[in-house]
């Protein structure tokens, strides 16, 4: 891309520093470690009608579409709602179970299998919880090995969720449908922990 | 290239952001999250008015369906109440909800049997379907002139390359996203996003210009 012709604008120069700096830094449009480029090249001759200083113009494009953005594709009241609804879910008195392992991100993909279950595990500092959801439920396995009941969280204004047991050997197992935003509750003799929030 | 500006030839790429409007309002951000972890549902629900268009925007701007836009942008806030009190530079609250939303966004497209592509024409048929408000108001006031103006700008945007369309979809949420937080939901360098940014605009305003719409 050649930007050599800004000079030529005749825009008053204070009224563009902020765009022109970047502008600087754009130079040929070499420097692309992004690929961003890739889908920009074949419009490159059109720009030569465009050759002044634009950043005003830019400006100002960019607040259109922002008008235009939120009314065209706005955040959904009632999505928003639930949001606000889930500070419910902050609490202090729960350990947070952090995800770390999911197999649609660490696993290898088995060819031909759409349906692969999906692995997933969830570890505090003692404990670790490992699940598999599948399109018929839920199983797993608390370890170290301990009867727990564990509810099944889809969101934050569930009175009392469905829940399952895990037997003397912290296993689990139900035909329990998960799908969406899904959290576990754990409930052991010690402590309440819950598995961090993921999308089914 | 600038050759004759007066300004430096830095490297200014991370200033960039703090001189953008959006970041005053940022600047209250690390306040609201301090006031939430207090206990201030208020706080919180100020965080949430302030910040949703971003998480929506990067939900979008990977171009997730209805459906799966609705369901990351749940798990993200849900997960961010949920770390509420583990939060360790409040002030980048923004950052963090957007590369949340980046991730489940991208296990979303890996999943892609689950994956329903936006239907553009749904999209584009939004301004007759789904009224909000700003479009009541455009409609009533007769302006019809200018919600056609808003409708093919926004096909336009639409018939952009991805790369564009992308950068440009979470550049446009409200208010401003620092650099930083656009960075953080497309998982690109901070510093490639002023010349994006400046590339992706013009090439939209051709294409306006081309179609009579400026």
């Amino acid at each position: 891309m050649n930007d050599n012709a800004h000079d030529s604008d005749g825009l008053p120069h204070d009224s563009d520093d902020l765009d022109g700096t970047a502008d600087m830094n754009s130079t040929d449009g070499t420097d692309d470690p992004d690929g961003f480029d890739d889908e920009l090249d074949g419009e490159t001759d059109d720009l030569t009608e465009f050759e002044g200083d634009d950043s005003l113009d830019n400006d100002l494009l960019e607040e259109t579409l922002r008008q235009a953005g939120a009314i065209m594709d706005p955040v959904p009241a009632q999505l928003q709602q639930t949001a606000v609804e889930a500070y419910t879910l902050y609490s202090l008195d729960t350990q947070l179970a952090e995800l770390t392992f999911d197999s649609l991100v660490h696993g290898i993909p088995v060819r031909g299998a759409v349906d692969a279950p999906r692995m997933l595990t969830f570890r505090t500092g003692e404990l670790t919880v490992d699940v598999e959801v599948t399109a018929h439920g839920l199983m797993g396995q608390v370890l170290p090995p301990q009867e727990a009941r564990i509810e099944v969280l889809s969101g934050p204004q569930l009175a009392s969720p469905p829940s399952l047991t895990a037997d003397d050997m912290g296993r689990f197992t139900g035909e329990l449908h998960v799908s969406g935003p899904f959290a576990l509750r754990l409930r052991t003799d010690a402590e309440v922990v819950v598995t961090e929030w993921l999308r089914a | 290239m600038r050759r004759t500006s007066g300004a430096p030839p830095s490297t200014a790429y991370d200033d960039l952001p703090y001189t953008r409007g959006g970041d005053v309002d940022r600047a209250a951000v690390g306040a609201l999250v301090q006031a939430a972890v207090d206990g201030d549902a208020a706080g919180w629900k100020a965080l949430v008015e302030g910040l949703s268009p971003l998480v929506w925007s990067v939900a979008r701007a990977h171009r997730l369906s209805d459906a799966d836009a609705h369901e990351v942008y749940s798990t993200v806030w849900f997960r961010f109440a949920q770390h509420l009190g583990r939060i360790r530079e409040p002030e980048k609250a923004g950052s963090w909800l957007a590369s949340t939303a980046r991730h489940e966004c991208l296990k979303v497209i890996k999943s892609a049997h689950r994956m329903t592509p936006t239907d553009d024409a749904q999209l584009l048929d939004r301004i007759s379907d789904d009224r909000t408000p700003e479009q009541w108001v455009i409609e009533s006031e007769e302006s019809s002139a200018e919600a056609e103006r808003i409708r093919k700008l926004w096909q336009e945007f639409e018939e952009l390359g991805a790369r564009c369309r992308q950068l440009l979809r979470i550049l446009m949420s409200a208010p401003p996203p620092s650099y930083q937080e656009i960075s953080a939901g497309l998982g690109i360098a901070v510093g490639s996003i002023g010349p994006l940014r400046q590339r992706c605009l013009r090439r939209l305003r051709v294409r306006l210009a081309a179609r009579g719409v400026l």
